[in-house]
């Protein structure tokens, strides 16, 4: 039951014709419907399963849905107001292909960040890779998160995992159901001077896996200034996001090779400091 | 309808002739051209940015008092924003940012709609200037502590001083000119800096030999002159919406057009030095909201005070 209410959605979203946008033809078919998406994707299956509770769901799924895009137009309008983001597009065009995104992550501003600059075409399909125990603290998390942003849902703690959760298969789902995704191979915030952390081998391993597709590196400036750790107000000072131009992983390349190209190319993208003190 | 209405109105439909003529201008030039000609595409850009902006202040207008001193406290907004990203800050200096954002920059617009023109002459000079180091320097970071804050002062007194001296020309008050005509000084500020800016980078392109400061900006000497002396023109033309007579109009004009020309040099020296071409890219084709209003947040303060002094 619970599998199967989101396919009466799908049977009508999956005939609207594909709009042409893009200049290039997709490669990769799209995701069926937003919210059954967001269904296979979640990894926790939302523990009200009695056929009761499902068929509510399936009435306010409508509704539901409309919201998530309602909030999700209203956080990406907040957060270009705030910081005016402008996307920078050094080494990609903004067209509708696959690709994971991979940024730094310095704050917890850093996913609207990129979602908001995206265009609402390729915004549609992107799905960011967040932590489920953030994600699922509570309900209003868990609305925002799994459905308005659409995020592929992630364990980072092995010991909580449930049976049968694999973090890398969720995300290889997510890949092969066309969508692109957005990741901080870090793993977690940066609080160093540093400017990046060591990258965790996920970006390795899904690179391993699709490797047509291409690997962006994704610079965020400036968020440090508008949102220091420990501050309460954002400052509203003005953002870019860098997107630079994509990598792959080698044939033979090993995984550490391959993790520090992609953290120098990230680290390319930072603008220079040298006109501050 | 009120003659202060019928007067904007006519404005505005002169101001959309020029621009509906600009736009067949530019769809000539498009259509003579190659396609994707980058020039012309730049000038429609242009144009484009030119009539949201009128619109923009054409609604304000219309709107009153009220209308305007919104628009420009977001224009404050958008141009301290601007600033600030470019400046030198710590952490410690983050409240005192803040403040000025959320605090300072609404008060000062707040004071100007109000009128109460012994605070907003000083309150950002006397009480930001002094309250806001306070608030930084009890965060306790020494670090360039002098640079943070002399270079938040400046971005304040550009961003949010200045700027709010544009509305505040609401609040002059001249015997036997009507209150409500206070907006059409705008308009006439506004106009005669603009279309001064606009013909001295014409003619600069055109005729303009000797630079200025070579190292520093394209402006040249003689589109400046030029730009100046049609600022002047232009100021006798609009002279009926001021309480000027028709020689008083162009003198200050050609004041304004100076003072704001020389004000873009200063903002070509910071850009400069920060090392970036524009302040941002909100506005298509134009750069930022300082690229836009640089000259007039500098004519603005100069206009205000002459103003007051021989006429209020």
């Amino acid at each position: 039951m619970n599998a199967f209410w989101p396919n009466m959605l799908v049977a009508k979203t999956t005939k609207t014709p594909l709009k042409p946008t893009s200049p290039l033809p997709l490669t990769a078919k799209r995701p069926a419907s937003f919210l059954s998406l967001g269904r296979r994707g979640a990894p926790f299956p939302i523990p009200q399963t009695s056929a009761k509770i499902t068929q509510m769901k399936s009435i306010l799924s409508l509704p539901r849905r409309a919201a998530a895009k309602l909030v999700g137009l209203a956080i990406s309008l907040l957060v270009r107001f705030l910081t005016a983001v402008r996307a920078n597009w050094q080494g990609i065009e903004p067209i509708n292909k696959q690709r994971v995104y991979f940024a730094n992550h310095v704050s917890n501003a850093d996913m609207p960040m990129i979602w908001s600059c995206l265009p609402p075409n390729l915004r549609r399909d992107v799905r960011p890779v967040a932590a489920a125990d953030y994600w699922l603290k509570n309900k209003l998390r868990a609305f925002v998160g799994p459905e308005v942003f659409n995020c592929v849902l992630v364990d980072r703690r092995p010991e909580a995992r449930t049976d049968g959760h694999d973090p890398m298969q969720n995300i290889l789902d997510a890949l092969d159901a066309g969508s692109s995704l957005i990741i901080f191979p870090e793993g977690n915030r940066n609080m160093t001077e540093d400017p990046l952390l060591p990258f965790k081998s996920g970006l390795y391993n899904m690179g391993k896996a699709r490797p047509d597709v291409d690997l962006v590196p994704t610079w965020i400036a400036n968020v440090t200034e508008i949102m220091p750790k420990g501050e309460v107000i954002p400052l509203p000072l003005i953002c870019t996001v860098t997107f630079g131009e994509p990598i792959h992983v080698g044939d033979t390349e090993a995984k550490d090779d391959f993790l520090k190209r992609a953290s120098d190319a990230l680290v390319g993208l930072a603008p220079s400091q040298e006109d501050r003190l | 309808m009120t003659s202060t209405n019928a007067e904007i109105l006519w404005l505005a439909i002169g101001v959309c002739g020029l621009m509906t003529l600009l736009s067949i201008f530019g769809e000539v030039l498009r259509a003579r051209t190659d396609v994707n000609n980058p020039v012309v595409e730049t000038f429609m850009t242009r144009v484009r940015s030119w009539w949201g902006m009128v619109i923009l202040f054409t609604l304000a207008l219309i709107a009153g008092k009220i209308g305007i001193i919104v628009l420009f406290a977001f224009a404050s907004f958008a141009a301290l924003r601007e600033f600030l990203t470019l400046t030198n800050k710590r952490q410690a200096d983050h409240l005192a940012l803040a403040l000025g954002f959320f605090v300072v920059l609404p008060l000062q617009y707040l004071f100007v709609g109000l009128g109460w023109q012994a605070l907003y002459t000083v309150f950002i000079p006397v009480y930001a200037f002094l309250m806001l180091p306070i608030v930084s320097a009890l965060r306790g970071n020494a670090d360039r502590f002098l640079i943070r804050v002399a270079e938040t002062q400046w971005a304040l007194m550009i961003a949010v001083f200045c700027m709010s001296h544009v509305p505040a020309l609401l609040m002059i008050d001249v015997e036997g000119y009507p209150a409500d005509r206070g907006i059409l000084l705008i308009v006439f500020l506004i106009m005669v800096v603009q279309i001064g800016d606009l013909l001295d980078f014409f003619f600069g392109r055109r005729i303009g030999k000797t630079r200025i400061i070579p190292k520093l900006s394209a402006k040249t000497w003689e589109g400046m002159a030029c730009g100046v002396v049609c600022a002047a023109l232009a100021g006798g033309l609009l002279a009926w919406l001021t309480p000027f007579g028709v020689g008083m109009a162009m003198a200050m004009a050609a004041l304004a057009s100076t003072v704001g020309m020389f004000g873009n040099l200063v903002f070509a020296a910071i850009k400069r030095d920060r090392g970036v071409k524009d302040w941002s890219h909100l506005i298509p084709g134009q750069g930022g909201f300082t690229d836009q209003l640089d000259s007039v947040i500098f004519a603005a303060p100069v206009f205000y005070h002459i103003t007051h002094l021989i006429y209020g």
